[in-house]
């Protein structure tokens, strides 16, 4: 600010005003500053999920095409990983089908949020492996367990680690394309410790119901179904009609 | 003042002002995305840089806003508005910035049209699903109509009323970026820090507002009015300072009735050609009134800038009688030479009485 009671900008002497050009540099950058640390250093806990973008390692193992599609990896102890395309589709249905219960090999790059792996296979690096031990096929849990859950629909893909965060209101509009593209929808359920837990979403039989879920994405729900789980994957067979806003 | 248009009419004081506001950005940047960065090191760039760069905007629109009144209510703070068109060209420049990260990041790689998208997958009158993102898109679109026509070329063509009211929309882009921020990144974040400076923010541009206006308020009573001469009283002689306009309000225009070398009293028009900047609040400088927003200068009795500058604003006729100050209700055209009303010293401007 200036001295001079009355200022005129085009007048104002360079010289005249050194002290309090220091000042106002020095004052703006420590409040700046400050404001940066306060202001980001308060933002909620992102997840922990990490997306190893652009490093593409192959992966061999069973492939299960139903309920969604995944891999029961051979080299790293039956580590079951999510199958999905880059961008925001799901893994193609067609190609799951076709792959079902086979031996396989894929190349894609690793999203992993410590608890669930996911990969995001790189398009044409699917091929069929022949010979050298198969990976027994997971079994469906028998009795399903008959649940009431209320948390949030996310796209397994972004939540799990390609975005962080991958959820709430500023996320709603990237899940809402994911989902419709095919992504596995998931339910995340926070306990009352804090912890979250994660249920991937499919019909009563198992069918696909990303569609019918669109317009509850990003928003507090109470949701019905059936629990499963395969692989330890963990699976909410869902009433779509059970679905409420909370 | 400039005689012809320029780029930018750079002097030392806007390098030294912009050089302050890019240094103080930058500073925020570093701060928010380094802290974030690591204190979060899970979370992905473009959301950490999509952010910060948000919150940048969000608090210079903030800056912006609250200079005016403060320059009203305190003259110090006046430096901080003659070059507040930069700062609002950088203000459109981060929020374009914020505007294509998201896009890229929410929007793009599916089948859906991005832009489309914006608009069409977040709706409803809930509160988790009130379409955040269009605000901010309505807003972006407001900040791009003001920034692009910032320039003096386009202030001379569209005339200063017509810019001035365009310009005004700024008001419109706030409240639209605070729905923005309420609906939009407010639902996501839990920590109460971030409603609770949402909220200081929108009482400080509110509050200083009032404030102002209010201080103001003694230029909205109308002066009394001699229906036969066709004057109104403006006050008393001896109430003029010299070389510091008093402003009223003249068959409802803004005026400013200015006392100068000794015995002189002439009242031109309120309002500056350039900026509609509030003359009243200016000075007598170098033998003009001169402007507090930018410098622009009038002489007193013709109401027309010095040579080589031709902007030009109305005069009013004056006379001093009973040792008030008369002005006539109508005004002359713009750059009509009036005689200046002369005090009687001897009589202590009491003139006729």
């Amino acid at each position: 600010m200036s001295e001079d009671p009355f200022f005129i900008g085009w007048e104002a002497s360079p010289e005249r005003q050194t002290s309090s050009w220091r000042i106002s540099l020095w004052g703006s950058l420590v409040l700046c500053v400050m404001l940066g640390l306060l202001l980001a250093g308060l933002q909620t806990n992102p997840g922990k999920g990490i997306f190893a973008f652009g490093e593409i390692h192959r992966y061999r193992g069973l492939l299960i095409s139903d309920p969604v599609p995944f891999l029961v990896s051979k080299e790293s102890g039956g580590h079951v990983y999510l199958l999905v395309n880059p961008l925001k589709y799901g893994f193609s249905v067609d190609l799951a089908r076709e792959h079902h219960l086979q031996q396989v090999s894929l190349q894609g790059s690793l999203i992993d949020d410590g608890r669930n792996g996911m990969i995001e296979v790189f398009p044409g690096s699917i091929s069929n492996e022949l010979g050298s031990g198969e990976v027994p096929r997971p079994a469906l849990s028998s009795a399903g367990t008959h649940l009431q859950l209320r948390g949030e629909i996310v796209d397994s893909k972004c939540h799990l680690g390609v975005m962080n965060p991958g959820r709430f209101k500023p996320h709603r509009a990237c899940a809402i394309q994911c989902i419709a593209g095919g992504i596995p929808p998931m339910l995340v359920v926070q306990t009352s410790n804090g912890a979250l837990r994660h249920y991937l979403l499919v019909g009563p039989k198992g069918e696909t119901i990303n569609q019918t879920l669109l317009e509850f994405v990003a928003e507090p729900v109470s949701i019905r179904g059936t629990y499963r789980t395969i692989a330890g994957l963990h699976l909410l067979y869902a009433d779509p009609n059970s679905i409420e806003r909370l | 003042m400039a005689v012809s248009y320029q780029a930018v009419g750079w002097n030392a004081f806007k390098k030294r002002y912009d050089t302050i506001m890019a240094s103080g950005i930058v500073a925020f940047l570093v701060s928010f995305v380094g802290a974030g960065s690591f204190l979060h090191p899970e979370m992905s760039l473009e959301i950490l840089l999509m952010r910060g760069i948000g919150v940048s905007a969000f608090l210079l629109l903030h800056l912006i806003l609250v200079i005016g009144p403060l320059a009203r209510l305190d003259r110090r703070w006046l430096p901080l508005l003659y070059n507040r068109r930069h700062m609002g060209v950088t203000l459109f420049l981060l929020a374009f910035a914020h505007g294509v990260i998201a896009t890229l990041t929410y929007h793009v790689g599916s089948d859906m049209n991005p832009i489309l998208s914006v608009f069409t997958t977040d709706a409803g009158a809930r509160m988790t699903a009130v379409p955040f993102q269009a605000f901010g898109f309505l807003a972006l679109a407001i900040l791009f109509v003001m920034a692009s026509t910032s320039h003096d070329f386009w202030l001379a063509n569209l005339t200063a009323p017509l810019w001035k009211t365009l310009h005004m929309s700024v008001y419109l882009a706030y409240g639209l970026l605070i729905a923005h921020v309420v609906f939009g990144v407010l639902q996501a974040e839990r920590s109460p820090v971030y409603p609770l400076l949402v909220g200081l923010g929108i009482l400080a541009v509110a509050g200083l507002h009032l404030l102002s206006g209010w201080r103001g308020r003694d230029l909205d009573r109308s002066p009394a009015f001699d229906e036969k001469s066709g004057y109104l009283a403006i006050c008393r002689v001896d109430s003029l300072v010299e070389n510091q306009p008093l402003g009223a309000i003249v068959n409802g225009e803004r005026v400013a009735v200015l006392r100068y070398e000794g015995d002189k009293v002439s009242c031109v028009s309120g309002v500056c050609q350039h900026q509609n900047g509030p003359l009243a609040e200016g000075r007598f400088v170098s033998g003009c009134l001169t402007c507090p927003w930018h410098g622009y200068q009038y002489r007193p009795a013709d109401g027309t800038s010095p040579a080589p500058f031709t902007e030009r604003i109305p005069t009013f006729d004056v006379r001093i009688e009973a040792g008030m100050v008369w002005v006539r209700s109508t005004s002359n055209p713009a750059g009509t030479y009036t005689v200046p009303a002369a005090i009687d010293h001897v009589r202590g401007g009491r003139l006729n009485e």
